[in-house]
């Protein structure tokens, strides 16, 4: 599924501004297996696989904790309390990984580098604010699928 | 913005569908059950609209992560610049991959999301 993911990204980001050696998905497909080997068509991967780990783990940890604060003294919990702590850890789950993840892996498919050089390249022309890109667009975008 | 426009589009679609079927399915002969394909072709006509509706904020979430980010100095600016620079058809950019990706997923998540609810409606006695 991932060169699909891949190809999406670039022919979105094809413009006047940056124009694109093709037309369409299965020419883009071709070109960059032509140009940059199989391999070419999973530019992108790491960053997110690598992201999704921590993902899931600030999920139910988050989760927990809210939950915990949000219990009264006998220990139980209102199903709207209940919602708010899937609400607060989706939210910062979102702020705290989704964000920069997809925001490297949409960088290193631009520039055409693998994840470490291109994190390198994005730290060095623009700092930390070059990995906080779209906050309110990925806030509701946590689940990363399309 | 994305997701939430996802999520209700695609189930609005899905009941709607559904109700269609049951509708066609009686005036056939048959009882209002829905078969497993119905369903299946459902998902897989819910993931297509949803797609279609929100593929202008995919295009400018991309852009905005881009390298030319930029440009645009907030989202409703990457809306405005696309159309007047480049067209409305330019928010379409990237379609086709998506709707390859997410269509027979769609499919597949609504099929067995019917077949399990009505597995355990069953077993309930309901």
């Amino acid at each position: 599924m991932w060169p699909l993911e891949f190809i999406k990204t670039q022919l979105q980001l094809g413009s006047k501004t940056n124009p694109l050696p093709y037309t369409g998905m299965v020419s883009g497909l071709q070109y960059t297996v032509k140009t940059n080997g199989f391999l070419g068509l999973y530019r992108g991967l790491a960053p997110t696989l690598i992201g999704s780990i921590p993902k899931a783990g600030i999920r139910f940890g988050l989760n927990a904790e809210i939950k915990g604060m949000l219990k009264d003294k006998d220990g139980n919990l209102t199903p709207a309390k209940n919602f708010a702590a899937g609400l607060g850890a989706g939210v910062m789950e979102a702020l705290i990984i989704v964000v920069p993840v997809e925001t490297v892996k949409t960088k290193c498919i631009d520039m055409d580098k693998p994840f470490i050089e291109g994190l390198k390249t994005i730290l060095k022309n623009e700092g930390v604010a070059g990995v906080y890109q779209v906050r309110v667009h990925s806030l509701h975008d946590t689940r990363d699928t399309d | 913005m994305k997701q939430g426009s996802n999520q209700g589009l695609r189930f609005m679609w899905f009941n709607e569908y559904k109700e269609k079927v049951k509708a066609y399915n009686i005036t056939n002969g048959g009882d209002g059950t829905v078969s497993a394909l119905q369903n299946m072709l459902g998902g897989m006509s819910a993931g297509c609209f949803s797609t279609l509706g929100n593929n202008p904020f995919d295009v400018v979430k991309t852009r905005m992560q881009g390298t030319r980010a930029a440009l645009y100095t907030s989202t409703g600016d990457c809306f405005s610049q696309i159309i007047k620079n480049e067209g409305f058809g330019a928010l379409y950019a990237g379609l086709i991959p998506r709707l390859s990706r997410v269509v027979p997923g769609q499919g597949v998540i609504f099929m067995s999301f019917e077949a399990i609810s009505n597995g355990i409606r069953d077993a309930a006695g309901v």
